[in-house]
């Protein structure tokens, strides 16, 4: 559902494991990170054999975001759990805003390539990848398009491709920790994988109005219920 | 050959890296959830509990190895695009490899704090 919305897999997965299947949510957050890692083999390979990854842009905004999703899982332990609800309900919040308006893709490139803005931005994003086990990709495709000037589907591919680092390098430390379920997480990769496959395989993500909006209104239900629970905890 | 057939055929030798580790994490995680049974034994390191039990021939050592293949998969991908795309873009080497030894780095210091 995530690839099809365009939303990547984290934003569904870390609520659906924490609220649905009852797990700590940095453990949900672990799980949700291998699944992004296999989410992004599976549909970066089509992406790539296509043509769609701009290889040397991605190359530099991995260095960024794996920074950034290094350092944010590695002092994750430090940050109390009721503050993340309410960054994750944020995110949520965006991401819903950008099913609404559903904005028309561009296939040109939009303007000269801005790097400094754009590493920041590639920074921000694996910080919030580390952080919330998500894989980015609401933020990255629009920042890959905006301002490294990057073709809509181009940006999308090269999105997926750079998941895969960015959730990989915050996996390993979750890993390593020993706070990643395993059989949950193999299971998690196997569903993430196959699912990203088949709909970068069959080519779009919809487009269809009505879908749209009662996804983007399921998201804002996740963040009303993530809202919650952040102030059960404070 | 143009750029962007240079370019998918760079993409596809990554794509191809992908696809076999895909293919082969998929078969460890189908054939370690069969063989998946019983309590996880409480062992120093999340690390040295898989080696164990994959020595051990059991289905948590491979799922274990499958979500390892799963996490090296990227980082690998990216330095075989990188060492591919050298003559037209010579930082794409340095980045990559200080990419790999930042995720090194970070692994290390999770391990060690």
């Amino acid at each position: 559902m995530g690839a099809l919305f365009g939303v990547g897999g984290g934003v569904l997965l870390v609520p659906a494991l924490s609220f649905l299947a009852g797990m700590e949510f940095r453990q949900a957050i672990g799980v949700s990170l291998v699944a992004v890692a296999a989410m992004s083999i599976a549909g970066s390979t089509i992406f790539l054999r296509r043509g769609l990854v701009h290889i040397p842009i991605a190359v530099e905004f991995q260095f960024f975001s794996v920074l950034g999703a290094s350092l944010a899982s590695i002092l994750s332990p430090l940050i109390p759990e009721g503050p993340l609800y309410f960054v994750f309900a944020t995110l949520l919040l965006f991401a819903g805003n950008q099913m609404w308006r559903a904005t028309p893709a561009r296939e040109e490139p939009t303007r000269e390539v801005r790097h400094a803005p754009g590493n920041l931005a590639a920074f921000g994003s694996g910080t919030l990848s580390g952080l919330l086990g998500v894989g980015g990709g609401i933020l990255n495709t629009p920042v890959l398009h905006l301002i490294f000037g990057l073709p809509f589907r181009v940006a999308a591919g090269t999105s997926i491709f750079v998941l895969g680092s960015t959730a990989a390098a915050a996996s390993w430390v979750f890993f390593v920790r020993g706070s990643i379920l395993i059989e949950v997480a193999a299971l998690a990769a196997l569903g993430a994988g196959l699912g990203s496959g088949l709909v970068a395989w069959i080519g779009h993500r919809t487009e269809h109005a009505g879908l749209r909006t009662a996804f983007a209104g399921f998201l804002l239900l996740i963040a009303l219920v993530m809202i919650w629970n952040g102030l059960a905890r404070l | 050959m143009d750029s962007r057939d240079s370019r998918i055929a760079v993409g596809r030798r990554a794509a191809n890296l992908l696809i076999a580790v895909g293919a082969i994490a998929c078969a460890l995680v189908i054939v370690g959830t069969l063989l998946v049974r019983g309590a996880v034994p409480e062992l120093p390191t999340p690390i040295e509990t898989i080696l164990l039990e994959l020595r051990a021939g059991s289905g948590l050592g491979l799922l274990g190895a499958a979500i390892a293949l799963v996490l090296v998969a990227p980082p690998c991908a990216m330095l075989i695009a990188s060492v591919e795309i050298k003559q037209t873009y010579p930082r794409a080497v340095w980045l990559a490899l200080s990419t790999t030894t930042v995720l090194g780095l970070s692994i290390v210091l999770a391990v060690l704090l």
